[in-house]
């Protein structure tokens, strides 16, 4: 009889050591300098009374740990832990920040007198040295300011000189990315970002939660709490689950097409921002081999902006928190822009004389389009941000145009590399569905980094076949290079009319703006239309 | 390796044990098979609704109405409108096509593989069979959910690709069982006879062989069907299989999660016809085996 | 052996060494099997990647953050050895995995094999939460039905099958999610935490193997039972009874082991699914995040994993069930 039940004890008990070992297993690597015991541990902090922490839901952990690219804790979520030279307000104008204040002193080049007295959060002082040290690591990895780190110079220790490649007038609104945040040179970005800002951090474990702590020794207005953990949560239906199950204190972003259930859940608070980003799609122009050729007929193009219904997609997908789309430039960020061009509006007869002048019509009454025997059948290709993150939005696209006529096709990647791979190297596509941000107050910003031809060896990401032409190319540099900021915004809205109006190398759909929800009880957050200026300090608990 | 799955799958059959009565033939017993016959009905309803979809769903499944979204069941639509508006009645039918056309067609790849590869196997021995049976060695020893998500993973979300994930590992159970067979069936003495008068092995697969592994191989594929069924809506689920606008059961489940809360019926629906289809082979499939193999009747 | 009852399995041969050689050649023999297995498994996993669309060169280019000009690209083709034959990278690579080294994360950087055994025991907790809830569930449930048959919980047992069998496990993750984290508010919904987040993801994952359990249990057990040693037994007094049924279980339970390999087959695959709708920081998650992103190198050290548990699983429970059955060992085994 023994030898029948000891197979089954041991069994047994080799599962129940099992479960032990899974439980006792030790803490997975992660970064910090104080490890502490879990994401809901408290800090350890030496005030009495309870410290104040919140739990914040955000989406996927898109942190780099390695190379010049390192940002831990910077970008794409800003945690505060460091900070820029200068700072955007929510209403898009520029402060000063860690330089007290700045020049143009010709030649390309832009002198800072930087802050004093700001300290590093291990103690060192914030200087000169500092700042050349982090733009350096900023100009070797993907700059937004053209510059080398031969020309970033140390004048003296509290004054930095920088000196542009080439002309470009748009310095300072770039300097406010955290791209350019002002790291110690003692720490690491990758695993130890020392800076000056109102966190520093406390723990960090990929792709579960980034922790930060109040730094007691901040040179401005102090942090409010105490400890702030940052808890990734990529899925959009479990970010909403963590909120109402009290698992966080809020979450950023809201899923834009659920706004509505988010904003019926008892004790929650939703915060809006002015949009500061678009939806919008871009159409291949430019070497395309056909079938993918459809959209070089300007006729096309038009008619799809005619063709898409706005209002309905404000109103029906985003409950209102949207705004139709007139140009690439949300009004917050440059008014001067939207006032300075026509835009489309949705007029289903104005599309459908396009489609019928270009030579489409339904000949054989399928519900789409043909000409010459070919139905008119479009591929939408959707990655940037991933499809998980826009949806639903190109299949509602997608509907929209077939109810005009417009077969789509609608490829999806969740992964932006996959997505560019396909999209730049491929290119068996007619159009893109996009959002963008704007992020610094430089207006030539996503007209140069996406489309110019101006920038050198074609670089601009869409460039190839999203190009639009030479006088846009033009335009656009003068609003870069220009120093003087009227002549800049002229320039600016000379592109965007071009870009819109004349050309139609794209169809704005909607300006969107950030989605945040708080449980109620959490207090004193000011809401920045851009996450990465996002200031965290402002926050408290009052309970 | 391990004993083969189908021998130590005991019947879960519900019908009462009734007494054998000798000289029936399998379909009377099926007949009197009240569950099976449950199956059967269930199974057939379902089939004539999703073939009957171009005319009774009453809308396009794809046409989107994002003002009418998230609309409750009765009303205008049957089973109420999803986050785009779309008809879920519609939507629900439309996708069953496709899901239920899909899992058929990766059966019909699984058994013709599966056959031609365990009837030569069983034939040829040597070592061809030995080879043969190292790849199904091989194969099984991925747990087969995950081998076809990582097929299907990278050569692209589509259902095609699905398909093609799960053909690719689901063959190996039925090579091994219908090479079983072969080897059985081979020693039986007209078998030994043809071979020894020169008949080629291709016609004694066809004459012999296949007729006699029928009745078991349909027993294991109407029970498999569940299981593809569940495969193939549990990939598209993940977001592998049908994309968007395209409606299929498994999607529709996981784009209703966000909407839990506001409009449960959402996911509802997909998953009740999910799981009834399921349902439907797997009591049919237990009828067959207990109408086709009485001894087992008696567990 | 006077007084004990008689095992319809043989009594067990103590203290002979020529059984206890057999076996250990036995063990032996197909450790040494396990190699070409483990062989075959590898070069499959290896070749998944080469499935996907796309130049490894260019995405790793793109995931460095790297400008993709033709002499980059074909100094990356050579760095990555993509213009050797095919067998030179299936052992390179071979190589380097058994160094452990699984390549990195095309997304992060991050070694693989350091992602996965992070979030291993994640998974690992969770399949013996499952596996445990499945047999505490099963068991009685299936010994209950065959000693009662034909009476209402039997009936009950079988419906439990069917439906189990039938039921899709994210449906049911979902209903289960939705009654018992939305609209009650016991149970949390997502994460890893204490033993109240783990109730949910182990349920659903047990149901998928439960049916199946009862079902095969019931049917054992009656087999058992219906042994006319059995019968004449239980024939002949009541006081046994427990005793009689404790001995039936015994026996009764040795197919059950048989399944035990494919059914952790099912909660390694039902794992990538639960894993992800209550977002269980464990490796099938971690798979699936990496298939939808297109990092492959995470793709295939997860199935490489996977395929490894699964036999080293399988031989395991074959092993145990060979030492099981003495009728098995009486007979040499093989």
């Amino acid at each position: 009889m023994i030898r029948h039940t000891r197979p089954l004890v041991l069994l047994v008990a080799a599962v129940v050591l099992g479960l032990l070992a899974a439980c006792a297993s030790p803490a997975p690597p992660s970064a910090g300098p104080q490890p502490g015991t879990g994401p809901e541990a408290a800090p350890a902090v030496e005030e009495t009374g309870r410290p104040k922490a919140i739990v914040i839901g955000v989406g996927n952990d898109q942190f780099r740990l390695e190379g010049d690219g390192a940002n831990l804790g910077v970008y794409p979520l800003n945690a505060n832990i460091t900070e820029t030279l200068v700072r955007l307000t929510p209403d898009y104008r520029i402060v000063p920040w860690l330089a007290e204040r700045w020049e143009y002193v010709g030649d390309n080049t832009w002198r800072f007198y930087l802050r004093q007295g700001v300290k590093f959060h291990n103690g060192d002082e914030f200087d000169a040295e500092a700042a050349k040290w982090s733009l350096e690591k900023a100009t070797r990895w993907q700059p937004l300011i053209p510059t080398t780190p031969d020309d970033i110079v140390v004048v003296d220790k509290y004054t930095l000189e920088l000196t542009t490649s080439v002309p470009f007038g748009r310095v300072i609104e770039n300097l406010v990315h955290p791209s350019y945040a002002m790291y110690s040179p003692k720490g690491d970005p990758g695993s130890n970002p020392i800076g000056t800002g109102p966190f520093r951090l406390d723990e960090y474990k990929q792709n579960e939660f980034l922790r930060v702590v109040k730094n007691e020794a901040y040179w401005g207005d102090a942090a409010r709490l105490d400890a702030i953990t940052f808890r990734f949560i990529p899925d959009n239906s479990a970010r909403i689950l963590a909120l109402q199950s009290g698992d966080v204190d809020m979450i950023d972003p809201v899923p834009r097409d659920n706004t509505a259930q988010v904003q019926a859940l008892p004790d929650v608070q939703l915060f809006v921002s002015q949009p500061s980003a678009y939806y919008a799609l871009y159409f291949a122009t430019h070497d395309q081999e056909p079938p993918y050729d459809t959209l070089t007929d300007v006729r096309l193009r038009r008619a799809i902006n005619y063709a898409i219904d706005r209002e309905t997609i404000v109103n029906g997908v985003y409950d209102g928190y949207a705004v139709a789309a007139k140009s690439l430039t949300p009004p917050v960020v440059f008014p001067a822009i939207n006032q300075g061009i026509e835009g489309f509006r949705y007029d289903p007869e104005k599309a459908q004389a396009l489609f019928a002048e270009a030579g489409w019509s339904d000949s054989d009454g399928d519900g789409i389009l043909d000409k010459d025997g070919e139905p008119l059948r479009l591929v939408l290709v959707s990655g940037f941000p991933p499809a998980n993150l826009i949806k639903p939005l190109p299949e509602v696209i997608q509907g929209q145009l077939r109810d005009m006529g417009v077969d789509v096709e609608l490829k999806e990647y969740n992964d932006i590399g996959a997505y560019y791979d396909f999209v730049v190297d491929d290119g068996s596509l007619h159009m893109v569905i996009e959002g963008g941000n704007w992020n610094t107050a430089d207006v030539s910003f996503l007209p140069y980094a996406l489309f110019c031809g101006c920038n050198p060896e074609g670089e601009a990401i869409l460039y190839k076949r999203f190009w639009v032409n030479e006088e846009f190319d033009q335009a656009v540099q003068e609003a870069q290079a220009a120093v003087d900021e009227a002549a800049a915004t002229e320039a600016a809205v000379r592109a965007a009319r071009i870009w819109v109006d004349e050309y139609t190398a794209v169809a704005p759909i909607a300006y969107i703006p950030r989605l945040v929800a708080a449980r109620s009880g959490i207090e004193g957050f000011q809401i920045h239309p851009s996450t990465i200026s996002q200031n965290w300090a402002s926050l408290t608990l009052n309970e | 390796m391990a004993t083969r799955v189908e021998e130590t799958r005991p019947s879960s059959s519900l019908a009462q044990e009734e007494p054998i009565r000798s000289g029936e033939s399998p379909w009377q017993r099926l007949v009197r098979d009240r569950m099976a016959l449950l199956g059967l009905a269930i199974l057939a309803g379902i089939v004539l609704l999703v073939l009957a979809a171009p005319w009774i769903a009453g809308q396009d499944p794809v046409a989107i109405d994002p003002l009418n979204k998230l609309q409750p069941p009765g009303g205008e639509h049957l089973l109420g409108t999803d986050n785009l508006g779309r008809s879920i009645w519609a939507r629900i039918l439309w996708g069953g096509r496709l899901t239920l056309g899909t899992a058929t067609a990766a059966m019909l790849v699984i058994l013709a593989v599966g056959l031609a590869v365990g009837v030569v196997a069983g034939l040829q021995g040597g070592w061809v069979d030995d080879l043969i049976m190292r790849v199904v060695d091989v194969l099984m020893a991925f747990p087969s959910l995950i081998l076809a998500l990582a097929i299907a993973g990278m050569l692209g979300p589509s259902l095609v690709n699905v398909l093609i994930g799960i053909a690719a590992v689901g063959w190996v159970t039925y090579a091994r069982v219908v090479r079983g067979m072969v080897l059985s069936v081979r020693e039986e003495a007209y078998v030994e006879a043809a071979r020894s008068v020169g008949v080629p092995a291709w016609r004694l697969a066809l004459r012999h062989v296949l007729p006699n592994i029928l009745s078991p191989i349909v027993v294991l594929a109407t029970l498999d069907m569940g299981a593809l069924l569940l495969s193939i809506s549990a990939l598209s689920f993940l977001g592998l299989g049908a994309q968007a606008p395209t409606p299929e059961w498994g999607r529709m489940l996981n784009d209703a999660r966000p909407f839990m809360q506001t409009a449960p019926h959402l996911m509802l629906f997909p998953g009740l016809a999910i799981f009834l289809t399921v349902m439907a082979f797997n009591l049919l499939g237990d009828g067959l085996r207990d109408a086709l193999d009485p001894r087992t009747r008696r567990r | 052996m006077g007084g004990r009852l008689p095992s319809p399995v043989g009594l067990p041969f103590v203290g002979d060494r020529s059984q206890e050689v057999a076996i250990g050649i036995y063990i032996l023999r197909r450790l040494v099997l396990l190699v070409p297995i483990l062989l075959a498994i590898s070069f499959i996993s290896f070749s998944l990647i080469h499935l996907a669309p796309g130049d490894p060169a260019e995405v790793a280019l793109r995931a460095m953050g790297a400008q993709l000009t033709q002499d980059a690209i074909q100094a990356m083709r050579t760095q990555l050895g993509l213009d050797d034959p095919f067998l030179v990278q299936y052992i390179r690579w071979l190589a380097r995995v058994l160094r452990l080294d699984f390549g990195a994360s095309v997304r992060t950087g991050t070694p693989v094999a350091e992602l996965l055994l992070t979030r291993l025991p994640a998974t690992i907790e969770l399949a013996t939460a499952s596996f445990l809830l499945a047999v505490l569930l099963a068991l009685p449930l299936g010994v209950v039905a065959a000693v009662r048959q034909h009476t209402p919980i039997d009936h009950i047992s079988r419906v439990f099958a069917l439906g189990g069998a039938s039921m899709p496990g994210f449906w049911l993750a979902l209903i289960l999610i939705y009654l018992f984290a939305v609209k009650l508010d016991w149970l949390p919904a997502l994460g890893r935490g204490d033993g109240r987040h783990l109730i949910l993801p182990a349920v659903t994952l047990s149901m998928g193997i439960a049916p199946t359990y009862s079902r095969l249990l019931r049917a054992s057990m009656c087999e058992v039972l219906s042994q006319p040693h059995i019968l004449t037994a239980r024939a002949k007094g009541l006081s046994n009874q427990a005793v009689i049924l404790g001995h039936a279980l015994r026996n009764a339970l040795i197919p059950f082991v048989t399944v035990l390999g494919i059914s952790f087959a099912h909660l390694l695959g039902g794992a990538v699914v639960v894993e992800t709708i209550f977002s269980w920081p464990g490796i099938g998650k971690l798979a699936v995040d990496a298939i939808l992103t297109r990092d492959f190198p995470v793709v295939q050290g997860f199935v490489l994993i996977s395929a490894l548990i699964f036999v080293v699983a399988n031989l395991v429970v074959d092993l145990s069930y060979r030492w099981l059955d003495p009728r098995i060992r009486l007979t040499g085994g093989g």
